[in-house]
């Protein structure tokens, strides 16, 4: 009997030092993880002077917000907010909008050509990406008819330095596809069947019954596609060279190559720049659908 | 009625099979062509056959940008397969407070590589950097981070780690969750150790995943940009350049646009790529096979 407590005892030790260790790592994951956060923001939040005073402390002695009335001072950062705004925008809905339509048609019809086009989709998966910079870049620059081109895609500079240039080769979205159509194989097949008895058209269905059943998933995959397009950096640089048209991950750049030394501006600059993903992200949480591998890779 | 649903499917699935065609299928095949042209990044004058590759390979530049990669490969896949799955495995155990750490962690993988650029060179600066205190109040000499010769890349597969870790290791995640209940309760019943059950059952099952997480690194490390692009751009001596800040700058960077060289550039990338996770395939099949024979006997 004793020995049978003690036993048990000696399990819910284990068990309670098993837990601790556990909390222990995480927190000690956390802090790695959190770090440059923290840090960024207390030296977003004191005075230069105090960022470079050795030993340097931990938290500010004196709470100041001028570094963000400089940067803004400094920059036309509303130029550039509204900038990345309209383009991350228009590719988030365009995308999904492409991306529900491919997914949807993958899931549920039948068409000559179904398994090819599919396979082709999957093997283009693992081109790596800066294989098509160079070759995309020429696609923007000779695109026929637009920004003083001929039909040809010669004379002009065709979407270079416009947002569509940098928007349109991210609707070429596999991921998205497949993304979408995992959720899409598994809404009901009768709902369709009995609206099409009733002679609603295709669109009608899609727009008005499935799209809505897949919400969780679009939403859970447009923060994704928010978080790309808002960070998105090399492309961006490379299309727009109009500071008019600049984006803030390119202008936070060149800011930094002028002023490297204004350090609580650049840190101020981070946090602007993270804030918007961070809420988008937190607000969207909830409806986050757990299934984020793409179990729909397998065909 | 059959035929009208193949034009329904057709018209839904046009909009990104055109996307595809213009800005997947036509670079593909055009990048391939472009590397045995002289190309401004505005005119093609005419072909040049295999020069451009000729000079890719006799550029020194280059060729060092390759080492570095791969020996940037070496350090960061191992790490970050090693950290995800701790964190994921530490995450499933599902004690309260879980949601918290998962958001917490996740952060990272949606910052700008911009804003986490700036941070990371201020805690790895070495004169007022947080890391060098640090390792002064421990009595550890001081580094130079990201502006030593020797530490450069190893920095810069750290912060490299910090903002990979959480999209692995949801990936890592959702496997562990699909691993059958019976199976670890049965070992339960067989006094199986936590320990035991993670060698003998959970990495057993990952493996496919440790497989798709560990290719997906590899292709990822070894086109390095936009991170060593803020930071050290290369330097110092070059030890952190790498092949796509090559392909860029001999692209877009100075008076000489070389498109044709950054073309036969980015053919040979992909090349290696190809080879390197064909290469971990095969490796990884090796030592299934191994494993098998070592039972058998």
């Amino acid at each position: 009997m004793s020995r049978n407590v003690s036993a048990k005892s000696k399990k819910r030790a284990l068990k309670f030092t098993n837990v601790s260790v556990t909390y222990l790592l995480l927190l000690a994951v956390g802090i790695f993880m959190f770090l440059p956060f923290f840090w960024s923001l207390v030296t977003s939040l004191r005075a230069n002077i105090e960022s470079i005073t050795l030993p340097v402390s931990l938290f500010p002695k004196k709470i100041i917000w001028d570094n963000y009335a400089n940067l803004f001072k400094d920059i036309d950062l509303t130029k550039y907010i509204l900038n990345t705004v309209i383009i991350t925008g228009i590719s988030l809905f365009a995308n999904l909008l492409i991306c529900s339509l491919g997914g949807y048609a993958f899931a549920k019809f039948n068409f000559p050509g179904k398994k090819i086009i599919f396979n082709i989709f999957l093997a283009s998966i693992m081109i790596p990406g800066i294989v098509l910079l160079l070759p995309q870049f020429k696609v923007i620059y000779n695109f026929p008819l637009l920004g003083g081109n001929d039909i040809l895609g010669q004379g002009g500079t065709g979407l270079i330095d416009t947002f569509a240039g940098v928007i349109l080769p991210g609707l070429a979205n596999v991921y998205g596809v497949f993304f979408m159509k995992q959720f899409f194989v598994s809404t009901p097949p009768d709902i369709a069947e009995a609206a099409r008895m009733d002679g609603a058209n295709e669109f009608k269905i899609f727009f008005f019954l499935y799209l809505r059943m897949v919400v969780p998933a679009l939403v859970t995959y447009g923060i994704l596609l928010f978080n790309g397009a808002w960070n998105s950096f090399l492309w961006p640089y490379i299309i727009i060279q109009d500071d008019a048209k600049q984006v803030l991950a390119v202008a936070l750049r060149e800011y930094q190559m002028m002023y490297s030394d204004n350090l609580g501006p650049l840190m101020a600059a981070s946090i602007i720049m993270c804030l918007p993903v961070f809420a988008v992200f937190i607000i969207g949480q909830r409806y986050f659908v757990d299934n984020f591998t793409f179990s729909g890779l397998k065909g | 009625m059959q035929r009208r649903q193949y034009v329904t499917a057709y018209i839904f699935i046009a909009p990104v099979l055109l996307a595809f065609v213009i800005f997947i299928f036509i670079p593909l095949v055009m990048a391939v062509y472009l590397s045995f042209t002289k190309y401004n990044m505005a005119f093609v004058s005419g072909f040049v056959g295999f020069n451009n590759y000729k000079l890719a390979f006799t550029d020194t530049f280059f060729l060092k940008s390759l080492g570095n990669v791969l020996l940037f490969t070496l350090m960061y896949v191992p790490a970050i397969l090693l950290c995800s799955l701790l964190v994921s495995v530490l995450l499933n155990r599902k004690l309260p407070g879980t949601v918290f750490f998962r958001t917490l962690f996740y952060l990272p993988a949606i910052t700008s590589g911009v804003a986490a650029s700036f941070v990371w060179m201020w805690l790895m600066n070495p004169h007022y950097g947080l890391f060098n205190q640090i390792l002064e109040r421990l009595g550890l000499p001081a580094s130079l981070w990201l502006n030593g010769r020797f530490t450069a890349l190893p920095s810069i597969a750290l912060i490299s780690v910090w903002s990979g870790i959480a999209g692995n290791m949801l990936i890592f995640l959702a496997a562990l969750q699909g691993i059958p209940k019976e199976l670890l309760e049965a070992a339960d019943i067989d006094g199986c150790g936590g320990f035991r059950k993670f060698i003998f059952i959970t990495v057993p099952i990952l493996s496919p995943t440790f497989y798709f997480v560990g290719t997906m690194s590899i292709i990822g490390a070894l086109q390095l940009f936009d991170l060593v692009f803020v930071t050290t751009q290369g330097g110092p001596e070059g030890v952190t350049m790498t092949p796509v800040m090559q392909i860029f700058k001999s692209a877009f960077l100075g008076s000489e646009k070389a498109g044709g060289l950054a073309s036969a550039m980015s053919v040979i990338l992909m090349l290696v790529i190809i080879t390197v996770t064909f290469f971990t395939q095969n490796f990884t099949k090796l030592l299934r096979k191994r494993k098998k024979e070592a039972y058998i006997e």
